[in-house]
């Protein structure tokens, strides 16, 4: 009987446990929120040619997800040829239905998120004008799908002529699984509005860049002003690209909150009931940057965390590149089940993830995402390259600068991980990580839309190219690397620099010719891959044979030893990146050498021989792991006598392993 | 007079304490399966890594060494893996023969090495095949076992995924664990019941078999608590005394020669624990089975 009450009460106290799950309860009302009273540019003044702005008046149906909104695009021709079509993005047709570019390529699901059936997004134009003229009926969808929709103009635009555009549209979010959308009563509010594609090429011969949305493609635009007003209820708080600069309450319950950003290419926001924000301030210039993360009251253990991390890119970024230009920085940190939402960055806001009980303090998860997030501010938010056809330019680039960055804030042992005992770092983390790139048949200079996966895309893009990089800095030398990639910054700002660009700079920089390196690493698939081909020492003795001619003829059949010994070791490189390398002989007496074998003429194998007083006994290329372009480390340090020690260590633990396994189930 | 829970207990500890060589034979025997599989493992990891540093780098606690060499040498770890399943099916086998063994020395109490031998090899031998059949028949009973574990997983998988703190990620995990782990206990504790009835009541109830058995043991389980309890003790034992050792074992490096033996000795002791723990509840249960009602017996239709 005791024990049945026993049994009983362990039940109901498992059960009680499980129903005292914490309540948000009803979105209460907010109070206006204050202005910032910062101007949206830290230094007032044009920063970009301003090619695309717009002026949007937006009003959020917080129950249907659902936004009726009018934008005022000015777009200036700043090119040589006369344009006479405006094609527009329409990114929330990507989420229409299984048809679509975007789904088909996706299959219904982005970075571990699947696509709700029930809740498609799209975009509807009811709209355009120019001027008096009503164009929408002339307009028409071009491309596989509804995502871009091409507008012929009355009139060519000519070189130097502004138009204006008026679209009245609705914009139906759908729920969040690829950046994008709702979930609950959160939304975070992006690729909301027609927006205006790129003109590109040769001038004179100009041609627009607006392709379909497809799931590696992210985005690419022209800098402009962004004058925005949301009409929102007043229960909800909005956070949203640049600065507040009115905020106005109206009897039906909603409030009207006026934004403004300047040389900013895009604009996003998120809007919640529950939301609470933490502040701090990053110093750039001398002058302060507002740093705020916004995150639900659950998640404030893992906001002081994004906060800390988020202060500490936008200064070691501003002092690495440029200063950060811009007034404010907004962290988003979405709720855990919109983690769809999670891990995107926008103009002066960016939403970040990563927040998880197991993400202990010293697992930088959460501020890894944050790091890379406010690190596109730079890449990309500043250096607008074209993520549709250079994607490493934005996520490669800015991966090695993450882990630049995460040198300097955490200790470079330590960058990635400093927890229980453990540590890592954050290059070689991401190396072993995406040691798939290296398999991957597409090069890292391609189109995202053309890789042969979205797996190929993400560890060639992001892992790959972050690899090549700290591999040529490690060439070049760290202090020359980091002026190249400033110069390179500098030069330039607020355009839309390319591939070439940054190769051009970093060649000026370092004053040679780097194609050695840059045309197999950038534009071959595959990599470094070393491994000792042979090892091998024998006891060094006087030679043996017949010497000498005629009388003086002399058969030598037995040779003392020296004592010494003569060793021979083949290294070879069986991937398409030659880089030179250090190649490190362990000897039995302790000593060691460093021999450099510099790959630069192509040679694929190279021979050391030596003659020493001890043999060799372990040979190990690029003992400091310089080259992280490399696929398999483990072949890249050989010992030549075998050694059981770590198999027997490793034995004894899988052993127990297994006996607490063979005693669960057994006798 | 059926004893409670803490006698269960106590005639356990006593029982081992009687017969610590038996205990020690099992132990060899279960060190031998275990270290058979592991000198085939040590063979593999010593054929592929002997010669490559960059795995003792692994083993000392360099975790990115260790995500390389699991990265790439994927093949390696596949047969490791398969190994220790091998060994763990090995012990499965012979834990047929070895139960039937202690729950004969538990059964019959025999004095001295000699006769407590005897006893246990006759007793494993006898019995062998009929436990053998058992797991066939209670093969069945294990897959509610594992639907309830996946519904639990599946039940919990979005909780855990969004856990924010401990509290968030520990009681759902016990909420969805723990339908499948009080299955687990009823199933085994049925076994174990269905194994000692055989033991005890074969010899006068020929016609007592497997399925018999195990039927019988499950409505006994169900009616006697004290027997989930007893089980469900030795559980938390066994689960304590893992995790107890994984926390200090954890962040201490033991390297070197002498560190290397001191962990095993560490581990072996662990393992002991656990399988003398194991073996006290078998002696519980024999005590427990003795106070059960025989089944009855099948009278032979009359001749003529």
């Amino acid at each position: 009987m005791r024990a049945r009450r026993a049994l009983l009460l362990c039940a109901a106290l498992l059960v009680g446990a499980a129903a005292c799950e914490s309540s948000l309860g009803p979105p209460r009302q907010r109070p206006a929120p204050a202005p910032d009273g910062v101007p949206a540019l830290l230094t007032p003044g044009p920063r970009s040619s301003r090619i695309a702005s717009y002026k949007i008046d937006a009003r959020y149906d917080a129950v249907a997800r659902k936004l009726d909104a009018t934008a005022i695009l000015t777009w200036t021709n700043t090119g040589a040829s006369a344009v006479d079509t405006l094609p527009f993005h329409l990114y929330l047709n990507g989420f229409k239905n299984e048809s679509t570019l975007f789904m088909r390529s996706s299959g219904g699901r982005h970075r571990g998120e699947t696509a709700d059936e029930r809740a498609w997004g799209w975009i509807e134009v009811s709209s355009i004008q120019v001027g008096a003229l009503e164009l929408r009926p002339k307009a028409r969808y071009v491309g596989p799908d509804e995502t871009v929709l091409e507008v012929p103009l009355p009139a060519p635009v000519q070189p130097g002529a502004i138009v204006e555009v008026k679209l009245v549209y609705t914009a139906q979010l759908p729920r969040v699984f690829a950046r994008t959308g709702y979930q609950g009563a959160f939304a975070m509010v992006a690729q909301w509005f027609p927006k205006i594609g790129v003109r590109v090429g040769t001038p004179g011969f100009e041609t627009w860049h607006c392709k379909p949305f497809h799931v590696n493609t992210e985005f690419f635009a022209d800098f402009g002003v962004y004058d925005v007003t949301l009409t929102v209820p007043q229960t909800h708080v909005v956070a949203a690209t640049g600065v507040l600069v009115a905020a106005q309450d109206h009897d039906d319950g909603t409030r009207t909150l006026a934004y403004r950003a300047e040389d900013v290419h895009d604009f996003a926001w998120m809007i919640d009931p529950y939301m609470e924000v933490m502040s701090g301030v990053a110093r750039v210039d001398g002058k302060d940057v507002i740093v705020r993360v916004v995150h639900r009251p659950r998640q404030r253990a893992f906001a002081r965390r994004h906060l800390a991390a988020a202060i500490g890119a936008v200064e070691h970024f501003s002092e690495l590149f440029v200063p950060y230009p811009w007034s404010i920085m907004t962290i988003v940190d979405p709720p855990p089940d919109a983690g769809g939402a999670g891990g995107m960055e926008y103009p002066t806001l960016v939403t970040t993830a990563g927040d998880h009980v197991l993400v202990r303090d010293g697992i930088r998860v959460p501020e890894y995402v944050t790091i890379h997030e406010v690190g596109h501010n730079w890449f990309q938010g500043i250096l607008a390259s074209n993520e549709v056809e250079a994607g490493y330019l934005d996520e490669g680039v800015n991966e090695w600068a993450d882990a630049v960055v995460m040198h300097r804030m955490y200790g470079q042992k330590a960058s990635a991980l400093s927890w229980k005992g453990w540590s890592a770092e954050v290059f070689r983390l991401r190396r072993a990580i995406d040691r798939d790139a290296y398999r991957v048949p597409t090069p890292i200079a391609t189109a995202a839309y053309a890789f042969v996966d979205f797996d190929g895309y993400a560890s060639v893009t992001y892992g790959k190219t972050m690899a090549a990089l700290r591999t040529l800095e490690n060439v070049v030398g760290s202090q020359t690397f980091a002026e190249a990639m400033k110069r390179y910054a500098q030069t330039h700002a607020f355009q839309h620099p390319d591939g070439g660009d940054l190769l051009q700079a970093l060649e000026a920089t370092v004053g040679e010719d780097l194609a050695w390196f840059w045309q197999p690493a950038f534009y071959q698939p595959g990599g470094v891959d070393f491994a000792v081909r042979s090892a091998e020492c024998n006891p060094a003795h006087a030679p043996r044979g017949v010497f000498g001619e005629g009388e003086r003829r002399n058969l030598v059949t037995a040779a003392e030893k020296t004592g010494g010994w003569t060793c021979d070791v083949v290294v070879v490189n069986l991937g398409v990146v030659p880089v030179p390398v250090d190649v490190e002989l362990r000897f039995a007496d302790g000593s060691r050498e460093v021999e450099r074998w510099d790959a630069r003429d192509g040679s694929r194998w190279h021979r050391f021989t030596f003659a020493r007083s001890a043999p060799i006994v372990e040979v190990a290329i690029d003992p400091e792991r310089k080259v992280l372009l490399a696929a398999n480390p483990l072949d890249d340090r050989v010992r030549l006598t075998p050694n059981t020690d770590a198999s027997w260590r490793a034995s004894s633990r899988i052993v127990f392993w297994t006996q607490g396994l063979m005693q669960a189930v057994a006798p | 007079m059926i004893p409670g829970l803490g006698q269960l207990v106590r005639s356990g500890v006593r029982a081992v304490s009687q017969y610590t060589g038996m205990l020690l034979a099992l132990f060899v025997i279960h060190l031998l399966v275990a270290w058979g599989a592991g000198i085939i493992i040590m063979q593999i990891l010593a054929e592929a890594f002997a010669h490559r540093p960059l795995f003792d780098d692994a083993v000392d606690g360099d975790l990115i060494a260790l995500l390389e060499v699991l990265g790439n040498a994927e093949a390696v770890f596949f047969s490791v893996r398969w190994v220790a399943v091998g060994a763990v099916i090995a012990w499965v086998m012979i834990g047929w023969f070895l139960a039937g063994g202690v729950l004969s020395v538990f059964t019959e109490r025999p004095r001295g090495r000699t006769e407590t031998a005897r006893c246990f090899g006759a007793g494993g031998a006898s019995h062998f095949l009929v436990f053998a059949r058992l797991a066939l028949v209670t093969a069945l009973y294990h897959l509610p076992v594992l639907f309830l574990l996946f519904l639990g997983l599946d039940h919990i998988a979005t909780e855990l995924e969004y856990a924010l703190t401990v509290g968030e990620l520990v009681v759902p995990l016990l909420v969805g664990l723990l339908p499948a782990a009080i299955a687990h206990v009823i199933v085994s504790t049925v076994i174990d019941y269905a194994r000692a009835e055989l033991v005890l009541r074969r010899p006068t109830h020929e016609s007592l078999g497997a399925t018999r058995a195990a039927f019988r043991a499950t409505g006994y389980v169900f009616r006697r608590p004290v027997a989930l309890l007893h089980v469900g003790v030795y559980w938390l034992f066994f689960v304590g005394i893992s995790l107890a050792f994984a926390w200090l074992a954890q962040g201490r490096a033991m390297l070197g020669g002498g560190g290397a033996l001191a962990l095993l000795a560490l581990r072996q002791g662990v393992a002991l624990l656990r399988l003398g723990a194991r073996v006290a509840v078998i002696a519980g249960q024999v005590d427990l089975t003795a106070t059960r009602p025989p089944p009855p017996r099948e009278v032979p239709p009359a001749e003529g």
